[in-house]
């Protein structure tokens, strides 16, 4: 369900990798250290990665956690406490893809007379908190998050009457700029929710939508505000620039002008006639396609390709006129930059770190295996919300451990096409299977306060299957390479 | 088709008679003649209890019950709430609040079943305390049954754990 190949070869890998390092007689999380891919370096198939790669952070993060540091001395104490039970820890990590190497998305920013803000997306919620994640997000650029977050929304968009040829994957260069010439056509239109894409893909342009807000319709707003009066009334003391507006407690302030209020703001921007909602499209293959606009107010340079905007209630006739398409003002693009079309051989452009840090102990008895304490240290950029980050690596452990443990379906003749597999038979993890109450997650902090979301939900379920492998291992000295791990399997490899 | 007559109280309100097909289960009745779908059908085996609703026995207890393996008939005359009836005047108990503070659920599926085992939990902690030291082990009793796909249950038990260990009426 998450990660789906990189969940089957990567815990191969970390099993590998952890055998040889034994074989070896290297330190496990030194010997993954001396092995890392490192920022700037470049994958198989020849590319960059983009960003930071942070596994050696993860490495040394797990590798202070006391269930590992104590894990010889933590044996030999249960080992004279319960001398039928095997005691292990075992360690892994990895790094894997978000992203689909074709991420199209819409989104739509409104604010209403009174300062209530309206997120429309494409993106499906289905637990998973993007609803959260996109309201949290154009907070950055409208001081408060949003009031109302519609998901799932497939009508409206033809505002930006969109085209675009029939395979993403297959453009070649010279199709690309032929069809950038025309102001409507983008490599792909949209997107499912998938790859982890909706904190790095959907959130990125619902920011890019709130941004055009502020830019050509809050701040305008506010500097009217700051420079009613003769002669640039309190504003003319200070040289105002967009870049200085920070947001405290929800009001926009810059260079020491009294702090606004939403609500302020967003009547203000109506009577005005500013801009008031923008609809934006954006694309990403491994990189953001970028353009230009030129609005009656100013240029307005960013990571979409498509932009239409909706003036205030108080526009004039003359603004009025301009909202022709759907309500809406669409402009063309004056120019283009899609990201090359030979990053379409890129295998993966972005990638998230997470390891894991698991104790076992086996009964030496039946081969039941009991996890009784479990780390999970990962990197997302910036967190948009904390507990739903920390919520996808609880429920991607649980996955893990299912997928080790617990989890069988036969293929072919007998399996789960038959229609006789329900829960009795296909056992996935219960409560008293997990350290529900031990587990620890820990998110790294971002690198620095411009980081940006990075997809993480499949990621935190792969590192968790090989942990426990290797700490099966780790207890009882056997390997095993066919899941799940059952008691049976290791009752029979102890006799 | 042979019918039977059902009626019982469910949220404290009598409904039916209806009169429904026999061996029509409780989860049927539930979302297709009350309009309740808060009543999830999950495994449809009794194995993941998102499906359960509470039964409120004469004498003051009450227990769980699943509705996908137990027909309309086994609640009929008898006094039930599902999720829809727990909240009252529109506030939200003490077990949701806390789920909803701790992020405890993310697709939901399961969420009516855990809000009503957790409901019977605390209340009958409030009848009868339990000692501090027994709290986890009291709330796996209850809840462990409950199967979670999304979440690996941590938030869930651990917004149950301090519900009930902020609350001097429910330990000792």
């Amino acid at each position: 369900m998450r990660g789906f190949g990189a969940l089957q070869t990567l815990t191969a890998l970390e099993v590998m990798i952890d055998e040889a390092a034994s074989v070896l007689g290297r330190d496990p999380v030194a010997f993954r250290k001396a092995n890392l891919l490192k920022t700037g370096g470049k994958t198989m198939v020849g590319n960059v990665v983009a960003g930071a790669l942070r596994s050696g952070e993860v490495l040394d993060r797990l590798a202070s956690k006391p269930i590992w540091t104590g894990r010889a001395a933590e044996r030999t104490r249960r080992a004279a406490a319960a001398p039928n039970k095997a005691y292990g820890v075992g360690l892994a990590c990895v790094s894997t893809v978000f992203g689909t190497g074709s991420d199209p998305a819409f989104a739509l920013v409104e604010i209403t007379p009174a300062g209530r803000i309206s997120v429309t997306s494409q993106a499906v919620e289905i637990g998973t908190g993007v609803s959260t994640a996109l309201a949290v997000r154009v907070a950055d650029r409208l001081g408060v998050a949003a009031d109302t977050v519609k998901l799932g929304v497939l009508d409206g968009w033809e505002v930006l009457g969109l085209v675009a040829p029939p395979n993403p994957f297959t453009i070649t260069a010279e199709q690309q700029e032929e069809g950038a010439r025309n102001p409507r056509w983008v490599p792909d239109v949209a997107q499912d929710t998938t790859a982890s894409i909706s904190a790095h893909i959907h959130t990125a342009v619902a920011d890019e939508a709130a941004n055009v807000v502020l830019r050509f319709g809050l701040w305008p707003a506010a500097l009217a505000i700051w420079s009613a009066g003769r002669f640039g009334g309190r504003a003319a003391g200070e040289f105002m620039r967009l870049g200085d507006a920070r947001f405290a407690d929800g009001h926009l302030t810059a260079a020491g002008m009294e702090p606004l209020p939403l609500p302020r703001l967003a009547a203000k921007a109506h009577e005005m006639g500013l801009v008031v909602a923008a609809m934006v499209h954006g694309y990403n293959r491994w990189a953001w396609a970028h353009a230009s606009f030129d609005l009656p107010d100013g240029r307005y340079t960013g990571a979409i390709d498509a932009l239409a905007v909706k003036y205030g209630d108080g526009a004039s006739a003359a603004r009025t006129a301009l909202m022709t398409t759907g309500g809406y003002h669409r402009f063309d693009r004056i120019s283009v930059t899609f990201p090359p079309t030979l990053f379409e051989r890129i295998g993966v452009g972005y990638t998230s770190a997470s390891g894991s840090v698991v104790a076992v102990e086996i009964d030496k008895t039946t081969g039941a295996v009991a996890i009784l304490d479990a780390v999970t240290v990962l990197e997302c950029g910036r967190a948009l919300v904390p507990e739903q980050v920390r919520g996808q690596a609880e429920g991607g452990f649980a996955m893990g451990a299912g997928y080790a443990l617990h989890e069988y379906l036969p293929l072919y003749e007998g399996g789960p096409g038959d229609g006789t597999w329900n829960l009795d038979r296909y056992r996935v993890p219960r409560a008293s299977d997990l350290p529900v109450w031990r587990l620890d997650v820990d998110v790294l902090p971002p690198l620095g306060p411009t980081d940006v979301p990075k997809g993480i939900a499949e990621l935190v379920s792969i590192p968790v299957a090989p942990a426990i492998l290797n700490a099966i291992a780790d207890a009882i000295g056997k390997r095993f390479d066919a899941l799940p791990v059952t008691a049976d399997k290791i009752k029979a490899a102890l006799t | 088709m042979k019918t039977m007559s059902i009626s019982m109280t469910v949220n404290g309100a009598g409904v039916g008679p209806h009169e429904v097909p026999e061996g029509l289960s409780m989860n049927d009745y539930l979302r297709e003649y009350l309009g309740l779908t808060g009543t999830k059908f999950g495994c449809g085996i009794g194995m993941c209890s998102a499906c359960v609703v509470i039964l409120d026995n004469a004498e003051g207890t009450s227990s769980t019950v699943h509705t996908c393996i137990n027909g309309a008939d086994f609640f009929a005359g008898k006094s039930v709430r599902t999720v829809e009836g727990i909240a009252r005047d529109g506030r939200l108990t003490p077990v949701q609040s806390a789920f909803l503070d701790h992020f405890a659920f993310q697709c939901g599926y399961c969420t009516p079943g855990f809000v009503n085992a957790a409901q019977v939990l605390i209340e009958s902690l409030a009848r009868e305390p339990a000692p501090k030291a027994e709290v986890d082990a009291r709330i796996l009793a209850a809840m462990d049954g409950h199967i979670c796909r999304c979440t690996g249950y941590v938030r869930y038990y651990a917004a149950l754990r301090e519900l009930i260990l902020a609350d001097p009426n429910l330990t000792r």
